[in-house]
């Protein structure tokens, strides 16, 4: 249906092009090819397995479709996306743990999870840090895998979490120590 | 050991994600496809690119062919008011006559219509017998 998009990326042109009923469709084919992979391993970090995070990377960008007409380009295409994705990660893992009893939540752990997930290709070292990165607050755990997983600056994360720098920089160093102690727990 | 180095010795671990071959090639086409089938690429597609389809046979007739079937069809109209005109005409004076008979059987006895039927049925021989024998 949609042939793999070569064409250069211009933002300014794609957000023209997205408020325009007659290239919208063609603008939107080329916002995904461009952010997929990205948004991608935002969520799957969250959400750990493979098909959970293609449920909600297809349902990010659905609702980005949808809500085409509220964005009015007051911020980056990829702030916009990263929230929509962000929201609909915390809302899939909420939903999740709301329909699971603590029973089933201690039967379908982390590390049963991964073990079931065939695109899941970690030792056990790999295994016990996601156990441990699942154990923080989901936020706390946004914050973390932005900083070690994509290196983001605290500046940018500042503006796709809406939080102030020195707020990212102490829950970053939070969920370090708890990480830590997870592993010396092991020990 | 610090916390920051704990966490550097993690590093083998992050590339532990995969994804099934050619997952990135196909996303965009699935999912085009599926908002397609649920009807969401409709929705916002500019009304007037929507082009509704003549049916088939009004698309393929041309003018000749139309023309054609109009001669066609008034030569019909035509013949059918004759014939209904020629049915109504005829019905109409084969009544009338039926109706003239009968007042005319009505007015005359029997041993006079038994006589008009024998005057009827004389032939030429018969006709001139009496003319000659003076009867």
């Amino acid at each position: 249906m949609c042939e793999k998009m070569n064409v250069k990326w211009n933002e300014q042109q794609i957000v023209e092009q997205l408020h325009d009923a007659g290239s919208r469709e063609q603008a939107f084919t080329q916002l995904v090819e461009h952010f997929k992979e990205q948004l991608y391993w935002q969520i799957r970090r969250m959400v750990l397995t493979h098909d959970d995070a293609d449920d909600v990377l297809q349902n990010t960008f659905i609702k980005a479709w949808t809500g085409l007409d509220g964005f009015r380009g007051d911020a980056k295409l990829s702030t916009w996306l990263f929230r929509i994705a962000n929201n609909e990660t915390l809302n899939f893992l909420e939903r999740k743990r709301q329909a699971l009893s603590l029973d089933d939540e201690a039967a379908v752990g982390v590390a049963a999870r991964l073990e079931s997930d065939p695109y899941f290709d970690g030792d056990e070292t790999a295994r016990q840090l996601q156990e441990a990165v699942a154990s923080l607050p989901d936020k706390q755990r946004q914050v973390f895998n932005l900083k070690y997983y994509d290196e983001m600056k605290y500046e940018d994360m500042s503006e796709l979490l809406g939080t102030s720098v020195g707020a990212l920089k102490a829950s970053y160093h939070h969920a370090v120590k708890k990480i830590s102690d997870f592993f010396h727990a092991q020990d | 050991m610090k916390e920051e180095d704990i966490i550097k010795k993690l590093d083998g671990a992050k590339s532990a994600f995969k994804t099934p071959d050619g997952y990135f090639d196909s996303f965009t086409s699935r999912l085009m496809e599926r908002m397609e089938h649920e009807g969401l690429l409709a929705e916002q597609r500019p009304t007037q690119a929507v082009v509704v389809e003549m049916p088939e046979r009004v698309k393929a007739i041309p003018l000749t062919s139309v023309k054609r079937w109009v001669r066609f069809a008034a030569a019909a109209v035509v013949a059918g008011i004759c014939m209904i005109g020629g049915t109504y005409l005829y019905t109409r004076s084969d009544v009338a006559e039926q109706t003239q008979a009968d007042s005319f059987a009505e007015l005359m006895s029997e041993d006079m219509l038994d006589e008009a039927l024998d005057y009827e049925l004389l032939n030429n021989g018969q006709i001139e017998y009496y003319l000659t024998e003076a009867y």
